[in-house]
């Protein structure tokens, strides 16, 4: 009886261990799933014609996260992509902008150096201003979806691809959220009824 | 012991061959329909790392009526057929479930389960006297652990692979005790299906494979589960494999249907509980328990503002043929509740 309960002992101490193995860092899914979005944006926006390569600015997340796109070629274009994790001088003159969720203060104080023509994409759950990112993901249901700030686009003059605009999740004009959007921390500078026009539907 | 080799090996290899996978080709059309939600399965049950799930599962257990083999047999048949003194004619098993999840990343996530029965059986004397014996409590906790080893996509969606593992702690009685009628007012050992712990370490492995499409999801899981010991009481718990189908359908962004199936086989008790009169009733002889069963199940699941999930489940068996003498399985119902954080 003795040596049965060292034999458990020992052999559940094998499966723990086992069990503890696989809890190590691995490649993080969701910010996979992000950069294949970001992967697509990039492909459905008009770019101006001169341009070689698109520089990437990924902010807020680890620094491997947009490793599976950096490098893809999307229409004869080269994505390069810089992680940044605080304010800095090099944060102007990106082509495309990506916030992650909890990037929300970095966000509200770059704006202002975020050259006209950028795009910028907010993470899902972003809780500033998501009227002033052009593009934004969205949780719809058990779905990771995206939508787009239509204004914001035209004030940067970007144009999209019709199928990008065929995609993209409705936003509906509402203003039930308008009270807790401005408690969560929404940009001051955006009045009342532009918040009214940008809330997407849940 | 044997069978948890090549279960170890299997988790050990496709470990080693964990590989990469991209959703860049994946059409724009097609990555706001990727379901990020695991479907409403608990074996592979992975979540996005950092997250944090409270699952509640209540279930409802119904067997009835006595049966060998393939053959329900009535009361009459069991008197006339065997010896024993006492048959079974029905037990009702309820079971609350409170399973804790966390990802540390977003290939695994740990799990610990909680778990509390209340059963009753209910039973008729050769003389044609009626008795219930009841027991509950809380049964053995279970620390699990699902792991997505590899994932890849084609045109229609992705295919992720799993394997799972837990390590089952003996913390639930086997010495729950009623009274009957011949036990002249005294606490008797009750058999050992009314027992709410197997007494022992047990170990489970799975290995599993699902595909999630725009609109649907479907898989299947293979597990195994086994005692590493025997208990304090001189008897190990029989052994268990299944084989778990399923198919889910994405009716709306929210609510989703499904199907299932599934192959279970359980082997015999080992050793003996001495406190037991195995010529009484058929349920204290250890050579009444084993079988096989398949099952089929239907399901729905509603998800509220990406954060609860309420679901509802019911399967019946198709067929079973049960080793020895012992209950045949009527119904279960499941009702779920899930919180993600
Ligand atoms: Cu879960």
């Amino acid at each position: 009886m003795k040596r049965d309960f060292i034999f458990q002992k020992i052999f559940s101490l094998a499966v723990l261990s086992t069990m503890l193995c696989f809890m190590q860092p691995t490649l993080a899914k969701n910010s996979a799933l992000k950069a294949a979005y970001v992967y697509q944006f990039c492909q459905y926006i008009w770019w101006p014609d001169d341009k070689e390569d698109l520089n990437i600015a990924v902010v807020g997340g680890q620094n491997s996260d947009f490793e599976s796109i950096a490098g893809s070629i999307v229409d004869g274009k080269k994505l390069k992509v810089k992680y940044l994790n605080s304010l800095g001088a090099s944060n102007g003159g990106f082509d495309v902008y990506f916030f992650f969720k909890g990037s929300e203060d970095i966000f509200n104080k770059m704006v202002e150096v975020i050259p006209k023509g950028a795009l910028t994409i907010a993470d899902e759950g972003f809780a500033a201003d998501k009227s002033d990112a052009v593009l934004y993901l969205v949780r719809v249901g058990t779905k990771l979806k995206f939508s787009i700030n239509q204004d914001v686009a035209k004030t940067n003059s970007i144009g999209f691809n019709s199928r990008l605009l065929k995609v993209a999740h409705p936003v509906e004009k509402t203003t039930v959220n308008k009270g807790l959007i401005k408690k969560q921390g929404f940009n001051n500078r955006v009045s009342d009824d532009r918040v009214d026009s940008f809330v997407a539907k849940r | 012991m044997k069978w948890f080799l090549p279960f170890f090996l299997a988790i050990i290899s496709h470990y080693s061959f964990a590989a990469e996978r991209n959703y860049l080709d994946f059409s724009l059309e097609q990555l706001v329909d990727y379901d990020i939600y695991s479907p409403p399965v608990l074996q592979s049950h992975i979540h996005w790392a950092g997250e944090l799930m409270v699952a509640y599962h209540y279930s409802h257990t119904r067997t009835d009526g006595m049966g060998s083999a393939e053959t329900a047999l009535s009361t009459h048949d069991v008197f006339n057929d065997y010896t024993y003194m006492v048959t079974p004619t029905a037990m009702n098993m309820d079971m609350h479930m409170l399973h804790f999840m966390y990802a540390v990343s977003d290939q695994t996530t740990y799990m610990l389960r909680l778990h509390h029965m209340a059963m009753e059986m209910e039973h008729e004397t050769r003389m044609g006297g009626e008795f219930t014996t009841q027991s509950n409590g809380f049964g053995d906790i279970a620390i699990s652990m699902n792991h997505q080893v590899n994932e890849w996509s084609d045109h229609e969606g992705n295919v992720r692979q799993f394997v799972h593992a837990s390590l089952l702690l003996p913390t639930g009685d086997i010495d729950a005790k009623d009274t009957t009628p011949m036990s002249g007012g005294g606490q008797v050992q009750l058999p050992y299906g009314m027992q709410l712990g197997s007494g022992s370490y047990q170990a489970r492995f799975g290995l599993g494979v699902d595909k999630l499409t725009a609109k649907d999801s479907f898989g299947a899981f293979l597990m195994a589960k086994g005692a590493l010991d025997k208990n304090d009481a001189g008897y190990r718990i029989a052994p268990e494999a299944s084989l778990d189908a399923w198919y889910q359908r994405s009716l709306s962004n929210n609510f989703s249907a499904g199907l299932s199936g599934s192959l279970t086989w359980r082997g015999d008790i080992s050793g003996r509980d001495d406190r037991l009169n195995p010529n009484l009733v058929p349920t204290a002889d250890r050579d009444n328990y084993g079988g096989q069963w398949a099952e089929m199940g239907a399901s729905v699941s509603y998800l509220i503002d990406g954060t609860y999930r309420v679901g509802m489940s019911a399967s019946l068996p198709v067929w079973q043929d049960l080793s020895g003498l012992q209950l045949r399985k009527k119904s279960v119902i499941e009702l779920i509740l899930e919180l993600t954080l």
